[in-house]
């Protein structure tokens, strides 16, 4: 349990040393104190499922399973919406997809939580 | 200061005066502390603080398992230190010990009484190949020499010696 909270903590640490954010930034938008703050950046705290969820939804960063479901869950209606507008599929079968993916390469796809956008990329 | 007792008959640890734990349990703690580590890795100037900091994290696991295995296994913990002077040889009265793993960092430094009796006095990051070379090391030099006085002020020089001390210090 204790590996995990520190590895918790390290990645919390981490994306706090990214510009804007601080340990009162997290802590106002969490609604917790700046001493909570301290106590999970020192990784020894027994972390609810509740704290763990809210830490990776305010710094987007990976704790839980989820976070890589949601991101498969985005990429795979980013792939969907492309091939359909590319090829004008209104049926998207699995194994197609792989097929139509190959003929994509050379697109650039940017995918962030709640939007994607792609584009040539000899004209990135 | 007080002599605490870590594992009763064999290791003991140093409580300075104003700490609330000893020098073991401090730095277990310390160790342990992930804010800790990246404000010593950024402080030192350390390139990739997440790499140093995981490293330091597998150390500490490593340094409480091989603790854990001297107190549940042999209890030889002639195996865990050695002079902290390379060129010691022999039995020296009060002699002065380092703790250390291959591969690890960290270090915990403590005087042997006895035989198989130590009493730690410190420990810390080894961030340069000589002691006198970091701040902190240089710190733990001087605490263990203190430390090494101090158990001579009192009388203290083997295992009769240093118990009949903690008796009384007990009492």
């Amino acid at each position: 349990m204790l590996r995990e909270s520190q590895g918790i903590a390290l990645k919390v640490l981490m994306k706090l040393n990214s510009p804007g954010w601080s340990q009162r930034r997290l802590a106002a938008e969490m609604g917790v104190s700046p001493q909570q703050v301290t106590k999970i950046v020192s990784g020894k705290e027994n972390l609810t499922l509740e704290t763990q969820t809210r830490l990776q939804e305010i710094l987007d960063i990976p704790i839980l399973a989820s976070y890589y479901e949601n991101k498969a869950e985005v990429l795979a209606t980013v792939v969907g919406e492309m091939i359909r507008k590319e090829f004008s599929f209104s049926l998207i079968r699995p194994s197609l997809v792989v097929y139509e993916m190959s003929q994509s390469v050379g697109k650039v796809i940017n995918i962030s939580q709640n939007s994607f956008t792609y584009q040539d990329a000899a004209n990135g | 200061m007080i002599i605490d007792s870590i594992f009763v008959g064999y290791l003991y640890a140093l409580r300075y005066d104003g700490e609330a734990d000893n020098e073991l349990d401090r730095l277990l703690h310390q160790w342990n502390n992930v804010r800790y580590l990246k404000l010593f890795a950024q402080k030192n100037k350390i390139r990739d603080i997440e790499t140093f900091v995981k490293a330091r994290l597998d150390d500490i696991e490593d340094m409480e398992d091989t603790i854990d295995e001297i107190d549940q296994d042999n209890k030889n913990l002639k195996l865990f230190f050695q002079p902290l002077y390379n060129e010691e040889t022999g039995l020296t009265t009060l002699s002065l010990q380092k703790a250390k793993r291959k591969n690890n960092k960290l270090r915990f430094y403590a005087i042997r009484i006895d035989d198989n009796l130590f009493l730690i006095t410190g420990g810390a990051i080894k961030m340069s190949l000589e002691m006198k070379d970091h701040t902190l090391t240089k710190k733990e030099l001087s605490k263990i020499y203190h430390a090494k006085a101090w158990l001579q002020d009192n009388g203290i020089f083997d295992n009769d010696s240093f118990f009949e001390f903690i008796n009384e210090q007990n009492d």
